[in-house]
C-alpha cells in the first residue's frame, strides 16, 4: 500500500480523491473501530464517527481552519474521540472510556462548531436525498439560479408558474420532514 | 396575507413588495422564532447545494462497503460503484448498475466498452404524467424501456427540441450498435450545453469513441473527464490505465 505524508493526505481529502480516502480508511479506520467497539458502540457507530470526522476535516480544509502539527492519525483519532464522547453523553451512557490507548490532541473550539454544523447539515441533506427526483432537482436548478423558465423547460413542466409552485411545495415537504425528525430538535 | 413560509422563501427570491420586506425585516429583528426559521431555510438551501460534501459521504460510504465485502483487488473494488446520478444532476433517476470487471482484465477497446457500458432505466415512464414531457417523447421512452430501441428511434429523431429525447436517442443508438450516430446524439445534448446531461453525455460519448476504436479521441474525452469533476472521473481514469497498457 502506497504511504501518504499529512500534506498528501489533506490533499486528497479536500480533492476527494478516492485512492486517498481508501488509504485513509485502511491505514486508520480500524483504529477508530477498536476505540468505539471498546467503548460501548458497533461497528456502524465506528463507520459513522469515521465518516462524519472526514466530513468534519474537509470543512475545516475549506474554511481554512486547518493546521495539524501532530500526525494525521493523531489528528483523525482525536476528532473522532470528540465525537463518540459527545454521541455517549447524548446516549446518557457513561462516558468514562475503557479502553482510550492513542495519542490525541485537545482540539480547538472551533472543531465543536463544525461539527455541529456538519450534524446538521447532515440531517439536511439526508432528507433532501429522500425527496422524488424532481424534487430534488427543482430545488437544485432554482439554487442554482437557474431562471424558473428554464426550469420549465428542463422539468418539462407548463409554465413557469409551476415552475415557482413546484419549487415551493418541494421546499415546503423537506422542511416539514426535517422539523419531524426527533433529531432535529436536539440540533437546534 | 403571506404566511412565515411564504415570506420568507420569497424574501429569499427577492420577490416580495416593499411592504412586504420591510415586514420580514421587522420580523427578524423582533421575533427570534421567525429569525430562527429563517436561519433554517437558509441553512437547508446551502446543504443542497453541498455537493461535495455529499459525494464525500457517498466515496467513503462506498469504500466501507467495499471493504467489508473485500472482494479482493483494489482496481476491482472501484468498479463495483452504483452511481446515483439523479441527486447530482439529472431530472431522470438514471441508474448504472454494478459495473463488474471480469477477473481477466483487457485493454481491448471493445471489451473495455462491454464493461463499462449498461443501460441506462428510464423510470420516467412511471412518473412521465407530472413531467409533462411531450405524449411522443413519453411513448419513445415507453418504447425504450421495453427495449424497443428501433422504435423509438423513430420517435425520437423527429423530436429533438429537449435534451431527454436528444439524449435517449443517443441511449437507443448504442442499444442499437450505432456508436457514429449514438455519438452524433451525444455531441448534440453536449452542444445543447444543459447542464442536466452534461456529464453523462460526455461519458458516454467517450464510450463510443472508444467503441469505433477513436482511441485518440476517446483518450483526450477521458482525460476531460477525469480531471473534471464528473461523476465518472474515477472510471475515466481506470479506462485510461487500461488503454496505456
Amino acid at each position: 500500500m502506497t504511504k501518504y505524508n499529512v500534506e498528501e493526505i489533506l490533499e486528497g481529502i479536500r480533492q476527494n480523491d478516492v485512492e486517498i480516502l481508501q488509504f485513509v480508511y485502511k491505514a486508520f479506520y480500524p483504529y477508530v473501530k477498536y476505540f468505539i467497539t471498546s467503548n460501548s458502540g458497533d461497528e456502524d457507530d465506528a463507520q459513522d464517527i469515521f465518516q462524519e470526522a472526514i466530513v468534519i476535516i474537509f470543512r475545516k480544509l475549506k474554511n481554512e481552519q486547518l493546521e495539524i502539527s501532530c500526525t494525521f492519525k493523531t489528528y483523525l483519532y482525536s476528532v473522532c474521540r470528540l465525537l463518540w464522547l459527545k454521541q455517549l453523553e447524548k446516549r446518557k451512557s457513561k462516558n468514562e472510556l475503557s479502553i482510550d490507548n492513542e495519542k490525541y490532541i485537545e482540539l480547538s473550539d472551533d472543531t465543536q462548531v463544525v461539527s455541529e454544523q456538519t450534524e446538521r447539515y447532515r440531517l439536511y441533506q439526508d432528507y433532501f436525498a429522500k425527496l422524488s427526483e424532481d424534487c430534488r432537482k427543482v430545488l437544485e436548478l432554482s439554487l442554482q439560479k437557474i431562471p424558473l423558465k428554464k426550469i420549465a423547460e428542463i422539468m418539462g413542466y407548463k409554465s413557469d408558474k409551476y415552475a415557482k409552485k413546484r419549487k415551493y411545495q418541494c421546499k415546503e415537504k423537506l422542511i416539514k420532514k426535517i422539523k419531524s425528525d426527533p433529531k432535529f430538535k436536539e440540533l437546534m | 396575507m403571506k404566511n412565515w413560509f411564504q415570506l420568507i422563501e420569497n424574501y429569499i427570491d427577492n420577490d416580495l413588495s416593499a411592504e412586504e420586506k420591510e415586514q420580514v425585516l421587522n420580523l427578524l429583528s423582533t421575533d427570534p422564532k421567525f429569525a430562527r426559521e429563517y436561519q433554517l431555510h437558509l441553512d437547508v438551501n446551502k446543504a443542497i447545494l453541498e455537493t461535495e460534501i455529499i459525494s464525500l459521504r457517498r466515496n467513503l460510504r462506498e469504500i466501507h462497503r467495499n471493504s467489508k465485502q473485500d472482494t479482493g483487488t483494489t482496481i476491482r473494488k472501484l468498479y463495483q460503484k452504483r452511481w446515483h446520478l439523479a441527486a447530482a444532476s439529472a431530472a431522470i433517476l438514471l441508474l448504472i448498475g454494478s459495473l463488474m470487471l471480469s477477473d481477466q482484465k483487457t485493454s481491448q477497446p471493445t471489451d473495455i466498452f462491454d464493461q463499462y457500458y449498461q443501460a441506462e432505466t428510464s423510470i420516467m415512464i412511471q412518473r412521465s404524467n407530472s413531467l409533462n414531457v411531450d405524449s411522443e417523447v413519453k411513448t419513445a421512452l415507453t418504447y425504450y424501456t421495453n427495449a424497443e430501441y428501433e422504435k423509438a428511434i423513430e420517435i425520437l429523431s423527429n423530436n429533438q427540441e429537449n435534451v431527454i429525447s436528444k439524449f435517449y436517442l443517443g441511449l437507443s443508438y448504442i442499444e442499437t450498435e450505432d456508436y457514429k450516430k449514438a455519438q452524433e446524439a451525444f455531441q448534440s445534448v453536449l452542444d445543447h450545453n444543459d447542464n442536466l446531461f452534461l456529464e453523462q453525455a460526455e461519458w458516454y460519448k467517450a464510450l463510443c469513441l472508444l467503441k469505433q476504436d477513436n482511441i485518440s479521441e476517446a483518450a483526450k474525452l477521458f482525460t476531460e473527464i477525469k480531471e473534471s469533476n464528473s461523476l465518472f472521473k474515477d472510471q475515466a481514469s481506470d479506462i485510461l490505465r487500461s488503454i496505456d497498457q
